[in-house]
């Protein structure tokens, strides 16, 4: 196991290296620099007679500040210098980009959780029932449902459920909407709020983001829950179980649950990346501070830093849960070796 | 919301990629205001006849008959015999200046009048986030807007009458800086250029300069040294550099330099020409040219060297003979006298040092200001006299200086907070003398010209971020990244006539004007500003009967406008025929209705349509698809292959439109004029961009039309967007049509150093002509900006200077406040 996991550490060094060449490319291919963005559109104005030239000079001395001025190659040993260091910077402040990353990343993050917690509580049972009674008719009434939500874009929803929310009509039963906030993550009163209030706030506003990120990925794992589950109820085991005589919800519960769950955890790692990467349109519809709308501004502002590092913290983040999970699917299931794989 | 009242710097135009919902990655610098007072309109204007009918761009030499040394322009009637069809001027009226209403359509705070008083808070919403709130470092719009609040001009722009009012400065004096002839006994000067010995420094000297054919090669120097007339060099000795003749895009006015203290002048990257040098010892005060030729100075202060100087020879006046100057360059001495009791937040006294300390910073090279210190390049000494006296001086006339030197403070740091955050972080003593690297390691201090002190202003997160000083009526309160900033009301504000009602400003950052408009509506917004012109008159015409029953709409005009732009670089373009049919073939008139609601009025000029400085006899050109193809037959483009597209010599009339996405009324414009193009046989692509590839688009002049608005003061300096010094087609400034006009530069530079108001204008309306005549841009109109807020806030007024609010004269009578 020790060779083959040595194996696999070599294998994602070597993707990681093309995952950063082409992210650099890509974003470094696009028009425009820090520099362009930072005297802008036109904050060269002209007070004196050597205005214009000096804005020019500013440009200049900035790309030569950060080697903009220099061949793409000599900028990424730049930047893999500043990667290795650790000393990646916001070009336009200069100053380190971690504090904010750190900042954005526990928005997200606790957000996520949420997220996922509820996706798993929610389309786990769902999967089991479905399993449990395939092909009968709550079993299609439950798989079209998922799927059609799972069809709905999601920033569409989420104007629906802003639309809802203020609607009118609950003045009628004595509610004045809002009935949620629909706008960042804290209330403006919220200093002042004790920390059981500020919780509770916290809980109000995520309310509509996290019913967006969550309906939609309720599908998917419901769908693997159920064929996890029919798989192992098929199995030899199950039948003497039933033979023996318990009941239906004890053999499923009891006997087949625990091994259907193993596609489900291993699917649990590969989602990991999702854990950092927020949702650019969701947090951009709510106005939330995390990582896809931090990520967003950084490539419109064309902070090549930052930008760099989100890619890369997602890369590592999905080659290691890609790891963890073939690491687990062996674990978890005795019939396949690491030795078998070569 | 840059409080319209402060003076800071307004020179400086914006360029927005769109009026509503710039994008946060292109917000711009500048809190434009104005400064002269206004015209109204709809009365006719004075009806000037000239002396002889001037032509387009000629050098014919007719003058305004009430401003003889400013060349006239007659309005183009006709080109080559097809007349030009013009929009019959409107009869819509503004007075620009005045008394300005409170609480206009709010007929809660009509019926139910209440008492001013301090409390309650207001949360507004911004579409961008500054990066930081160091207004040296950060240039954005935003910034300015919430910075206005914490820091303050000198004087302040009253924005009813316009006229500059003691602020911080409680007032000041403006003195003519004269320069005497180079033969003054007692005062002779010399000059010489180096290489040749001391022996030939003369009076003057004539060079001719070449610039460098390769634009890459570095520009050749001219080193001058300034001499007595024994030949001895002279340091500090003022060196004026006039071209002979006409050079396209110098100055006629002159280059105007000092000598440094060993009496060394260098000369680089003027136009290609011949130069004459001139040299002069300096006096100041205030000049007036005597009936007999000769000059009489006095000085307009007690500090002025002058007044020693005449009291020490029992005169009350100096008397320079006709011909004993050489040039004389008005108002160029400042000198401010500050109250004695502004304080800053922390209840420290603001003094002149934090004023020689802003002018300090500002150009530290090393401090990341560039685009401040372009604005700054022509104050050239800021000088604490006594801590509550300070004398500014600039480099030339310009009718702007005043506007510049008041508006130092409002950029300035607090001396004391940083003296104290290098005392505790570099363990080092701040300094305004200028030290070298080495003395500043001997002498355990930190020089406020060097580049320790730059590294440290350009990261320094206390004044950044965390608590940036100020004299101003709010301090920086929470700042949630991303979310929202709290202004808190200074309860140690100096100013009691000025103070604020309102606890708290809370600013949210919204870039998504949908998520604006949806959080304005659930009330968590008080004031809802840069509402797009459809959700104003769309979404919120017949809102819920919550909404409508608590808030009131608001419309007012900032000074700006929207064009076309063509690429005079292009050979299609160099015709102006071409350029003028072209703005035959928008209907503005239309579109202004159709997709505006007709909030706004077509404009034909560059200048603020209620400000001084337009020409209100110039009618907009209006839509003629005949006269269009009768202009461009003329101009010899017709279709001669029958593919439906005109051509001429090969060449065919076929042009790229770079914009960005996300405005879509600019899409409409764009296909509306693509579409009538198109009728006459002028094929319009449309290119998408995202904001950061299209302005390096525009800046390297990557584009054949271009549409865009220009956010301006409400009078405008044109040198920025027209003068041909921008025209090369390597320059990424603000002229990315690449106009230059020879008579345009000369009305430009004239305007530039007129004083007189009413001169001024003169020369603002015969650039108006001349750019009609050229119409390098179709002018499109200028458009309302748009708000909504609650109806508990009273005092509020909408004014005619960028952005429109000042939210310290909001209050909220106590029995209707809720947040305590």
């Amino acid at each position: 196991m020790a060779s083959y996991l040595l194996r696999r550490l070599f294998l994602m060094v070597l993707t990681m290296m093309g995952i950063i060449v082409v992210s650099f490319l890509v974003m470094r291919l696009a028009p425009g620099d820090p520099a362009e963005l930072k005297y802008g559109g036109a904050e060269q104005a002209a007070a004196g007679i050597n205005s214009e030239r000096g804005t020019e000079a500013a440009i200049t001395r900035f790309r030569e500040k950060f080697k903009f001025d220099q061949p793409l190659y000599i900028q990424f040993g730049y930047f893999l210098k500043r990667l290795a260091t650790g000393d990646l910077i916001f070009f336009q402040r200069e100053v380190p980009i971690w504090g904010e990353l750190w900042d954005a990343l526990k928005v997200t993050m606790l957000l996520n959780l949420f997220v996922f917690v509820l996706i798993y509580s929610l389309s786990i049972p769902a999967g089991i029932w479905s399993a449990a009674h395939p092909y009968s008719r709550s079993d299609t009434v439950l798989t079209i449902t998922l799927f059609l939500l799972y069809s709905l874009p999601s920033f569409w929803v989420a104007e629906l459920m802003r639309m809802a929310v203020m609607s009118e009509w609950w003045t009628q039963v004595g509610v004045t909407p809002p009935i949620l906030p629909i706008l960042g993550l804290k209330s403006s009163n919220y200093m002042a709020l004790s920390p059981t209030g500020r919780f509770l706030d916290y809980l109000q506003h995520i309310i509509l983001p996290v019913s967006c990120m969550t309906y939609g990925g309720l599908a998917y794992i419901s769908r693997q829950m159920r064929a996890g589950m029919l798989e192992v109820i098929r199995q030899d085991y199950i039948r003497t179980a039933e033979a023996k005589g318990c009941s239906k919800t004890r053999v499923i519960l009891v006997h087949a649950l625990r091994n259907s769950l193993f596609p489900i955890i291993t699917l649990l790692a590969s989602l990991l990346p999702f854990l950092v990467g927020g949702s650019v349109i969701i947090e951009y519809i709510f106005n939330i501070p995390g990582m896809g709308k931090l990520s967003y501004e950084c490539i419109l502002r064309r902070e090549y830093d930052f930008v760099m590092a989100t890619l890369i913290l997602s890369a590592v983040l999905t080659l290691v849960g890609i790891l963890i999970s073939d690491v687990l699917y062996v674990l978890v299931n005795p019939r396949v070796s690491f030795e078998s794989e070569r | 919301m840059v409080r319209p009242v402060t003076a800071r710097l307004a020179c400086g135009l914006l360029l927005l990629s769109s009026l509503w919902g710039c994008n946060s990655s292109s917000s711009s610098p500048s809190a434009p205001s104005a400064e002269t007072p206004a015209v109204e309109i709809g009365a006719s204007s004075t009806g000037a006849t000239p002396k002889a009918q001037g032509a387009a761009g000629s050098t014919d030499t007719a003058f305004w008959p009430d401003a003889p040394d400013v060349p006239y322009v007659s309005i183009m009637t006709d080109v080559d015999g097809i007349e030009i069809p013009r929009i019959p001027v409107t009869q819509e009226t503004l007075q620009l200046q005045g008394k300005i209403q409170a609480d206009v359509g709010n007929a809660h705070a009509q019926k139910t009048p209440g008492e001013k008083a301090t409390g309650d808070w207001i949360s507004i919403r911004f579409n961008s986030e500054p990066k930081i709130l160091n207004s040296i470092v950060e240039t954005s719009a935003v910034e300015q807007y919430i910075g206005s609040y914490i820091r303050e001009g000198l004087a302040r722009q009253d924005p009813e009458t316009f006229e500059y009012e003691p602020h911080i400065a409680s007032k000041w004096v403006a003195e003519d800086s004269v320069k005497l002839s180079a033969n003054t006994s007692g005062q002779e000067r010399r000059i010489s250029m180096a290489g040749s010995d001391s022996s030939t420094s003369a009076e003057t000297l004539e060079f001719s300069y070449e610039l460098p054919g390769d634009k890459e090669a570095t520009p050749p120097t001219v080193e001058l040294t300034t001499t007595d007339a024994a030949g001895t060099a002279l340091g500090n000795v003022w060196v004026g550099v006039y071209p002979v003749g006409r050079i396209l895009g110098a100055p006629t006015t002159g280059y105007h330099q000092w000598s440094n203290a060993e009496g060394k002048v260098s000369l680089s990257g003027m136009p290609s020409g011949k130069y004459a040098v001139k040299v002069g010892a300096e006096v100041y005060g205030v000049a007036t040219e005597e009936a007999d030729g000769t000059l009489k100075v006095v000085p307009g202060t007690a500090e002025n060297p002058l007044t020693e100087q005449l009291k020490d020879e029992g005169k009350d006046a100096l008397i320079i003979p006709k011909g004993g100057w050489t040039d004389i360059q008005r108002e160029t001495y400042f000198t401010f006298y500050l109250r004695p009791d502004v304080k800053w937040s922390d209840e420290t006294p603001y003094t002149t040092k934090d004023l020689e300390f802003a002018y300090a910073v500002i150009n530290n090279g090393t401090v990341d200001g560039d685009s401040l210190r372009i604005y700054y390049s022509d104050l050239i000494e800021c000088k604490a006299l006594t801590p509550h006296i300070v004398r500014m001086r600039y480099r030339q006339q310009y009718f702007k200086a005043f506007e510049f030197t008041a508006g130092l403070s409002a950029y300035g740091p607090p001396f004391h907070q940083f003296a104290q955050s290098i005392k505790d972080k570099l363990k080092k003593e701040l300094t305004l003398d200028r030290l070298t690297e080495a003395e500043e390691e001997a002498q355990n201090k930190v020089s406020a010209h060097g580049a320790a002190f730059g590294k440290f202003f350009n990261t320094d997160p206390v004044y950044n971020e965390e608590a940036p000083l100020g004299t101003g009526p709010y301090v920086k309160g929470k700042w949630d990244k991303g979310d929202r900033l709290e202004l808190n009301r200074n309860p140690n504000y100096w100013n009691a006539e000025r103070a604020a009602y309102l606890d708290k400003i809370i600013v949210r950052f919204i870039p998504d004007n949908v998520t604006a408009l949806q959080a304005f509506k659930a009330g968590e917004l008080d004031f809802f500003w840069n509402i797009t012109p459809e959700q104003y008159f769309e979404d919120l015409k017949g809102p819920p009967d919550w909404f409508q029953g608590k808030y009131v709409k608001a419309a007012w005009y900032s000074p700006m406008f929207n064009y076309f732009g063509y690429n005079l670089l292009r050979p299609q373009f160099q015709d102006r025929r071409v350029r003028i049919a072209l703005s035959l073939l928008f209907d503005k008139a239309d579109f202004l209705h159709q997709k505006l609601y007709d909030a706004g009025v077509v404009v034909s000029g560059s200048q603020y349509y209620f400000g001084p400085g337009y020409d209100h006899e110039v009618a907009p050109i209006s839509y003629d698809p005949e006269t269009a193809r009768d202009l461009l037959a003329e101009a010899g483009w017709v279709d001669t292959n029958d593919d439906g597209i005109l051509d001429k010599d090969g060449l065919k009339m076929v042009f790229t439109l770079p914009m960005p996405k996300g405005n879509p009324v600019a899409e409409e414009r764009v296909q509306l004029f693509q579409r009538s193009l198109k009728s006459v046989g002028i094929q319009l692509d449309i290119q998408f961009l995202e904001w950061a590839s299209f302005i390096d688009k525009i800046r390297a002049k990557e584009f054949d039309i271009c549409t865009l608005s220009w956010a301006t003061p409400t009078e405008s300096d044109p040198y920025q967007i027209w003068h041909s010094s921008g025209a090369k087609p390597e320059s990424r400034g603000s002229n990315h049509v690449s106009f230059g006009n020879p008579l345009a530069d000369e009305l430009i530079e004239k305007l530039r150093v007129t004083l007189d108001e009413k001169e001024r204008q003169r020369i603002h309306y015969s650039f108006h002509r001349l750019i009609d005549q050229e119409q390098p841009y179709t002018f499109l109109y200028c458009v309302q900006e748009f708000g909504a807020y609650h109806q508990r806030f009273r005092g509020v007024k909408w004014y005619r200077l960028r952005p429109g609010f000042d939210l310290t004269e909001w209050y909220v009578p106590k029995e209707e406040q809720i947040h305590k």
